[in-house]
């Protein structure tokens, strides 16, 4: 009951607020009437009635202030003025406001954006069940001049049969493909997986199933996976793909199910998984020679639970030296003279890579950007504080209390900060979504980067910290008792006490050493790109585009078919665009049957770690500074002066 | 016994400046102005009651339920807001009556005492 009613007080006041007020204020009036009437009938002149009453009241904005406190709407009733008030003083002062929230802005919306991207690649998991148990397997051999390399299929077959680590072990490795069916043709990243790749990744399809080792038959047609993405852009969604035939590069094959949205192993871009059946390869490829001859699989494994990383490092240690056994075309003594090792890498770590630095140097720089800010906008508040002094002694001298005082800077401050923090957040989700400029690929794990709630979190506690701080500063410098004379000789004449002045020495000199560092930091960046770019290609790279056109090997097979069709092409593109000139280069690898080609490309590319962060956009055309080895044209457009 | 002003807060003086209040509303409706004289008047004038915690104190009780108001005409004919003692009013002056007279009892104990270890 009672707290029905301090409930229904409460709603009332709240409601009828102006009212109360207007009732308050007439009571008040009513009680200084008949104090004034009393000190009259006591025999008082008018004026020293009037007098006496006011003051045994104790003033009358003290008592109304007072009474609308035990109202207990104060709170909200202040806030909403202070808001008000708050706005008009920085709308009035433009000259503080603007640039501090702008600064404001910068510090949050970069440090939120940095800690998204860094958050995504650095710190989450992979998107698979139990993902640090995940490893890449690579194999290391110096002797033989090769610091990382891959799987052969007779190494592949020894660990799965033998490790005593591994829960389970699968390889694949991708390329290029061409959609042939439906309308335009298009290129996709496809992964050659062997049946337990999808075990050892513990993915689940969407729909359908994965490809197991029968879906794969040399030349004939195979069960495909295809992936979230390629389903609902080309297939619209239709769930009756399961079953359908899609054609890859003029060869049906059957679409056995569709991938878990946002499932891309092993390249950013995979579309298609084509199944594997590494006996198959094995008797294909690799027969008794199949030891350390092609090393050119991508080995991915998934630890057993409790293995340690000692266990670990004797299993492959023993799966080397047994290698001999099990293929005699290698004997101990070579892998000996060779170095060989196994290698086991976090998956996390061979994906990130080499990024890491790159990412930890991205957050300093912006820790570095949100001190400064910090400071920049302290600075500011500072000065400000300094100009507002003889307001506030005047505003105290009134009667206002500390608290109001207080709540004066905080709701300025709050203000100020939640505007910036706002367009700061903003300028967050605008970079995420434009994926801070770079392409997929570029950085590991791009795809998977977005604002998310640690994201929110991270931006709301750096604007109440901003927040905390102006206020703090602001009502600190605010408050400082003056030189004394700071109300005779304070107004018209803004005047910053000698300690005061050290201490906004002291920020402007602490941002402009961080702006040194990060000045100094930016410069040795561009002198490095500097150099990069001055480094002799050999080639004329400016003006110059570059394209890759993957053939289906089914229909051109051998250098001729491949070679005249290359020239056609270009004959087209000349005589569409005369400003075109084409070369073409390394026409006999371009030739290459593409089953071939992957093979080699994965030989060369193998193990590396930045195979995931290179940029990789074939059948689109750039730069020509990125040029890699061989299947290219190379076009020069000759307005650029190639 | 200090008068409450509007500087002391404490709680005792807030709680004891309620419990003359809801003392006086007990014998009838009053404005702030007459709860004020009445005060005075039946404290003999130990109490100068500032009105600058006064009309708080009335605003806090009314809010607590004690009391309500209501805008009645004075003798001479001016609109001015009465209070009047509700149930639950009623309920807590006895109860602030007996906490008092425990409280006052206790004091006054402490200060007769004469000598010797408790």
């Amino acid at each position: 009951m009672r707290l029905l009613s301090e409930v229904r007080e409460w709603l009332s006041a709240l409601f009828f607020r102006r009212r109360e007020d207007r009732h308050l204020d007439e009571e008040i009036a009513f009680h200084l009437e008949m104090a004034e009437h009393e000190n009259l009938r006591r025999g008082m002149d008018a004026a020293e009635a009037r007098r006496r009453a006011a003051l045994k009241l104790g003033g009358v904005t003290q008592v109304r202030e007072a009474a609308r406190d035990a109202r207990g709407l104060r709170g909200l009733d202040d806030l909403m003025r202070d808001c008000r008030f708050a706005v008009r003083r920085l709308v009035r002062e433009p000259g503080y406001s603007v640039p501090t929230i702008a600064t404001i802005a910068l510090g949050i919306g970069v440090a939120t954006a940095v800690f998204t991207l860094v958050n995504g690649v650095l710190l989450r998991p992979l998107p698979y069940p139990d993902a640090d148990r995940l490893v890449e397997v690579t194999h290391a051999a110096p002797g033989a001049e090769l610091a990382v390399t891959g799987l052969s299929w007779g190494i592949y077959l020894h660990y799965r049969e033998h490790s005593r680590t591994f829960a389970d072990i699968a390889t694949y490795m991708d390329a290029s493909r061409t959609l042939t069916d439906v309308d335009a043709p298009e290129q996709v990243r496809v992964a050659m997986v062997t049946p337990s790749f999808f075990d050892v990744l513990g993915a689940t399809p969407h729909i359908g199933r994965f490809p197991t080792a029968d879906d794969f038959e040399f030349g004939r047609s195979n069960g495909v996976l295809i992936s979230h993405d390629l389903w609902v852009r080309r297939y619209g969604a239709d769930p009756s793909i399961v079953g359908r035939t899609i054609e890859i590069d003029r060869r049906r094959d059957v679409v056995v199910g569709v991938a878990q949205r946002g499932f891309h192993f092993p390249d950013p871009e995979t579309q298609v998984w084509l199944g594997w059946s590494p006996e198959e390869q094995l008797a294909r490829y690799g027969g008794e020679r199949a030891s350390v001859d092609g090393l050119y699989l991508n080995g991915i494994a998934r630890l057993k639970r409790d293995a340690s990383s000692d266990e670990i490092e004797r299993d492959l240690g023993r799966l080397v030296r047994t290698l001999p056994d099990a293929y005699p075309d290698v004997t101990a003594e070579q892998l000996e003279q060779m170095g060989f090792r196994a290698v086991v890498t976090p998956l996390k770590d061979a994906l990130v890579g080499d990024m890491r630095a790159a990412l930890l140097l991205l957050v300093a720089t912006a820790g570095f950007l949100l001190l400064m800010t910090w400071a920049n906008a302290t600075n500011l508040s500072l000065v400000r504080a300094e100009r507002q002094r003889r307001e506030v002694i005047l505003e105290r001298a009134l009667g206002a209390s500390e608290l109001r005082l207080a709540r004066r800077f905080l709701s300025e401050s709050i203000l100020t900060v939640a505007i910036g923090g706002a367009l700061g957040l903003a300028i967050a989700y605008v970079a995420v979504d434009l994926r801070f400029g770079f392409q997929p690929g570029q950085i590991p794990r791009l795809g998977e980067v977005g604002m998310d709630r640690a994201s929110l979190l991270l931006a709301v506690s750096l604007a109440a910290l901003s927040a905390v701080l102006l206020a703090g500063v602001s009502l600190r410098s605010a408050r400082r008792p003056g030189e004394g004379s700071a109300v005779m000789g304070g107004f018209g004449r803004a005047t910053a006490g000698r300690a005061e002045q050290g201490k906004r020495r002291l920020l402007v000199a602490a941002q402009v050493a961080l702006a040194c560092i990060l000045l100094t930091g930016s410069a040795l960046m561009a002198r490095s790109y500097w150099q990069l770019q001055q480094i002799e290609l050999g080639f004329e790279p400016e003006g110059a585009l570059t394209f890759f056109l993957p053939l289906p090997g089914s229909e051109y097979s051998g250098y001729r078919a491949s070679a005249s069709l290359h020239q056609e092409v270009l004959g087209r593109i000349r005589a569409a665009r005369p400003r075109v000139r084409g070369h073409r280069r390394h026409a006999r690898a371009a030739a290459r049957n593409p089953q071939r080609d992957t093979g080699s490309n994965a030989v060369r590319r193998h193990g590396s770690a930045r195979r995931h962060g290179s940029a990789r956009r074939h059948g689109s055309a750039r730069p020509a500074g990125s040029i890699r080895g061989h299947g290219r044209s190379v076009l020069h457009d000759r307005r650029r002066g190639g | 016994m200090a008068a409450p002003s509007p500087d002391s807060s404490g709680e005792l003086l807030q709680g004891t400046l309620e419990l003359l209040v809801l003392k006086a509303l007990s014998l009838e409706p009053m404005h702030g102005w007459g709860l004020a004289q009445r005060i005075e008047v039946m404290s003999r004038d130990v109490f100068q009651v500032s009105q600058g915690s006064l009309y708080p104190a009335l605003q806090r009780m009314r809010r607590k339920g004690w009391i309500k108001s209501q805008w009645r005409l004075t003798e001479n004919n001016r609109r001015a807001r009465y209070y009047l003692l509700t149930a639950a009013g009623e309920r807590q002056l006895e109860r602030e009556k007996e906490d008092w007279k425990r409280a006052s009892a206790g004091v006054n104990w402490v200060l007769g005492w004469k000598g010797g270890h408790a």
